[in-house]
């Protein structure tokens, strides 16, 4: 029976997940306020009506917390997925079969190194239009190396190994060697890499919504609402420190989940 | 006057949330030119005990308590335990050098033979580079290395598995130490060349007039280099005496059934026997003798409650056990 | 030989390609087994002695098709191992098995001991279910593991428990071939009795033949019937493995076993110079001729055919006077 988690950790780190999820969603239900409604009192304290405060437009940041979280874990999370479905068949095959397969494999993987993210959101948004789907795509794209490098040095290292020498003398076929030693062996790095995937498309799409691509405003987006907080970091901090808290948190989540699977 | 006199060594390694009492009071002594054998299996003590001699554990994990006395070469006595880093460290190469069993972990792979030889000459004794080199390739030649100038200017990595022992110890030897602590020397090694090496230590033995301490796991390898050997058990010496006799004749179970596992050349149809059980986990030590779990002779009400003290049987052969005499008339 | 041999090595060769270069260019070969043959009986255990370098590693590897050899056959009740296709191989590694030398690398870490001991029933798909389950349970006591090391991890577990694992998956289909590649040599000494033994009687109990392959000579005389000597590729002797022992008629041989040191101080040292030739660049004619002791300028000329030079026991040398 595969265990989802195997520690505390581990289980902490679905409580935290599951629980942003259920909040986020819920966010209609939760927020006191409009997440676009302006109104005069701009960049005030936290008190009992505006429970953190409000930004540079008067919005209430609370609200915009909760209402941004959509948008940034569906990117966060969409991008990190196609990042995995990408990369890690590819890394895999990469690694276990070498050879040409692999040869043919690294030179790809090398070109999309090479691309700049940014530069290819940009290209992309222009032509396609900044819709959350297309930030999703761009952002896979931009992380799905990483994956396949990771999974192409562990299945390399792996299929070296005595025991899978000895799975062969008892003779396994490539399936049975994938599925009983090498995924086993790498399930544990590329789930941790998918916690750092979600953090890295979070940010990246803020850099990308502030160029102009991206959600735009006034949809609100944790990255965007950190980087338009940086501004006004000495007067009102908790602009920028509510929405990177909850990125933080979220990827400790990820990150607990993915070291304490099974 | 001994070269070591060693008193009731006491090593305990404090690891983390535990202590584990590794050598636990033990006692013995190397005579000028004489070559001690120390056996015993993985976590009998017996690398400790060579190492502790060098005073080579850092204080913060291991407490060492007893006395190490040393005749240095100087005409001083010196106790290792208690003795400053400083003076340590003058010790070390000069009076006491010490070999171990993966040369590459000595050796510096980044800078060639010569080079590392030259540094360890001049560490223990200042002279011109020119005249180290020189003696760097006596000291090679002399230990049987072929195309010792090639040697020299070769890396670590180069070199086969017995020229780099033969490397060590070469460097083991530039400050002409009086005593030579080998510590699994030749296992690494195939047994062609360990042949080799063995052959060249008693050479070097005879001609130096160097003590040597023989630290191993193998018997048959010990009885060929050394005179007189200690059996260690779980931290203590539970046999001492004179080879070949202590393994032709071993009056301790322990050495008994160590001669009695182990498979010997032309040794005919006797039936190996595997010694029973484990090795005691030394957090948790049996009561009473420490080897009465697995021992054949073991007497309920005596070897489990009891620890037995090192009695002496023979001139120069000591033995750790209650029933020794009992054991010794039942083969006679 | 009465009864037909299990297996029959004849002519195996395996050659090793360095390439340097941008393109790949065949700078040299590694002649790893140089035309090497033997039978080994059912029921027999021959043992394969040499030191590092000598190729033995790799014999057992070839023999089992787990490294391609470059030329030979293999004949495994008759039929040659090396023409088999895959599905046929398959089968074919249901009667031969082997044990490795390093009990750390060869079980997977994120393994049961349970999973580990049945992954070649599953992969050759002999049980399923409680079956498979109780078949696991019955192997594990074979080799001295209580029912309650299946759920154990091998990290848990010591060099000799491990070891117990892997024979324990080593005869879960039953094999009537074990090839032993240095199984006691990771071992701590008391530990290696203990396998030395549980080896001999699972031999006598179950009828395997094996190639025991070692670079320990006292253990390997303890378990073989036979005893075949190799160098650089080559071999050198076979034969009994007491006569070979007590009297060898190999030079190589007989500096192997005065090597061999021994508590009653004995035998005759004979130190051999030099060291073992790099396997890129063989001598000519007989390879051991650059360190024997007894070389003449004839063992460079050819190389030295397998003589038999008693019943059932062969050399390859020139020289009938030595050792």
């Amino acid at each position: 029976m595969k265990k989802l988690y195997s520690t505390p950790q581990g289980l902490a780190g679905w409580a935290i997940v599951l629980f942003i999820f259920l909040v986020v969603a819920c966010a209609p239900l939760l927020a006191p306020f409009d997440p676009t409604q302006s109104s005069v009192f701009f960049l005030g304290p936290p008190d009992s009506t505006y429970w953190l405060g409000t930004d540079d437009l008067g919005r209430d940041t609370f609200s915009r917390l909760l209402y941004g979280g959509r948008s940034s874990l569906v990117v966060g999370v969409g991008a990190s997925v196609i990042a995995l479905l990408l990369g890690l068949p590819i890394g895999l095959a990469a690694g276990y079969m070498g050879g040409h397969a692999d040869l043919i494999a690294r030179q790809i993987i090398d070109l999309f190194v090479a691309l700049p993210g940014l530069v290819l959101g940009l290209i992309i948004a222009a032509v396609m239009g900044p819709t959350l789907l297309n930030l999703m795509l761009v952002l896979g794209l931009v992380n799905w190396p990483r994956v396949a490098r990771l999974a192409r040095g562990q299945a390399f290292a792996i299929r070296e190994s005595v025991f899978v020498e000895a799975a062969h003398a008892a003779g396994a076929g490539t399936a049975w060697i994938i599925y009983a030693h090498i995924w086993p062996n790498l399930r544990r790095i590329i789930a941790a890499q998918f916690a750092l995937t979600v953090a890295y498309s979070i940010f990246t799409s803020a850099s990308l919504s502030f160029l102009g691509l991206g959600i735009p405003p006034p949809t609100p987006d944790w990255g965007a609402m950190v980087r338009i907080g940086f501004d006004y970091l000495a007067i009102n901090p908790m602009m920028s420190l509510a929405p990177s808290a909850a990125v933080a948190l979220t990827v400790f989540g990820f990150y607990l989940i993915g070291t304490n699977i099974e | 006057m001994p070269l070591i006199a060693v008193r009731d060594l006491d090593v305990v390694f404090h690891t983390g949330a535990s202590s584990v009492n590794s050598v636990r009071g033990i006692s013995f002594t190397i005579g000028k030119s004489e070559v001690l054998a120390l056996v015993g299996e993985s976590g009998s003590g017996k690398s400790t005990t060579g190492l502790t001699l060098l005073g080579l554990h850092p204080p913060a994990k291991a407490s060492v308590k007893g006395a190490i006395r040393i005749r240095c070469k100087d005409g001083s006595d010196l106790d290792v335990i208690g003795a400053s880093e400083r003076r340590m460290r003058r010790l070390r190469g000069n009076d006491i050098a010490m070999i171990f069993q993966e040369p590459m972990s000595s050796l510096n792979p980044v800078h060639r033979i010569g080079y590392q030889i030259v540094e360890a000459l001049r560490t223990h004794r200042s002279m011109p580079r020119s005249k180290a080199w020189a003696r760097a390739l006596e000291l090679l030649t002399w230990l049987g290395v072929p195309s010792p100038e090639k040697c020299l200017v070769s890396h670590p990595h180069q070199l086969s598995g017995g020229m780099r022992q033969r490397v060590m110890i070469a460097m083991a030897l530039s400050g002409e130490p009086a005593l030579l602590i080998a510590d699994e020397p030749t296992t690494a090694l195939d047994v062609t060349i360990q042949a080799q090496i063995v052959d060249m230590l008693k050479a070097l033995q005879r001609q130096t007039h160097m003590a040597m301490l023989f630290v191993s796991h193998d018997l048959g390898l010990v009885s060929q280099v050394a005179s007189r050997v200690l059996v260690m058990y779980a931290g203590q010496i539970v046999e001492e005496g004179p080879l070949p006799d202590v393994f032709v004749r071993p009056r301790m179970p322990y050495t008994r059934a160590l001669m009695r596992s182990r498979a010997e050349l032309g040794a005919g149809r006797r039936k190996i026997q595997p010694i029973p059980g484990n090795v005691p986990n030394l957090a948790r030590l049996p009561s009473g003798c420490t080897f009465h779990p697995r021992c054949p002779h073991s007497v309920s009400g005596l070897c489990d409650t009891d620890p037995p003290v090192l009695e002496r049987a023979d001139e120069g052969w000591f033995v750790r056990c209650h029933r020794w005499r009992e054991i010794d008339a039942g083969e006679a | 030989m009465t009864t037909s041999p299990l297996l029959q090595v004849q002519h195996l060769r395996k050659y090793f390609y360095i390439t340097k270069g941008l393109f790949s260019r065949v700078a040299g070969q590694v002649h790893a087994i140089e035309d090497v043959s033997f039978d080994i009986a059912p029921r027999e255990v021959l043992g394969l002695a040499g030191e590092s370098g000598s190729g033995k590693t790799t014999i057992g590897r070839a023999v089992l098709r787990l490294v391609e050899a470059t030329s030979g056959q293999v004949l495994f009740d008759g039929k040659n191992v090396l023409d088999f296709d895959a599905r046929t191989l398959r089968d074919f590694r249901r009667s031969a098995q082997i044990i490795f030398q390093d009990p750390y690398a060869s079980i997977d870490p994120t393994m049961t001991v349970a999973d580990v001991v049945a992954e070649p029933l599953r992969v050759q798909s002999l049980a399923r279910g409680s079956e498979l389950v109780d078949r696991v349970e019955k192997l594990l006591a074979d080799v001295s593991l209580s029912a309650d090391f299946m759920r154990r991890r091998p990290a848990e577990l010591s060099g000799g428990q491990r070891q117990r694992v892997v024979i324990a998956r080593a005869l879960a289909v039953e094999p009537r071939f074990i090839v032993a590649d240095e199984p006691v040599s990771a071992l701590d000494v008391s530990i290696q009795a203990q396998i030395i033994r549980l080896l001999e009687d699972l031999e006598e109990q179950r009828g395997f033949s094996m190639l025991f392959i070692s670079h320990d000579l006292a253990i390997m005389e303890y378990l073989s019937d036979r005893i075949a000597v190799v160098y650089l590729g080559r071999l050198m002797e076979i034969g009994p493995s007491t006569q070979v022992v007590s009297r060898p008629r190999h030079p190589y041989t007989e500096a192997l076993i005065s090597a061999v040191p021994d508590t009653t101080n004995e035998r005759k040292r004979i130190i051999l110079k030099g060291e073992v030739p790099s396997p890129v660049a063989p001598p000519s004619g007989c390879v051991f001729r650059t360190r024997c002791p007894y070389a003449l300028p004839a063992c460079s000329q050819e190389v030295p055919a397998m003589r038999e030079v008693l019943p059932g026991h062969w050399k390859a040398c020139l020289r009938d006077d030595v050792p």
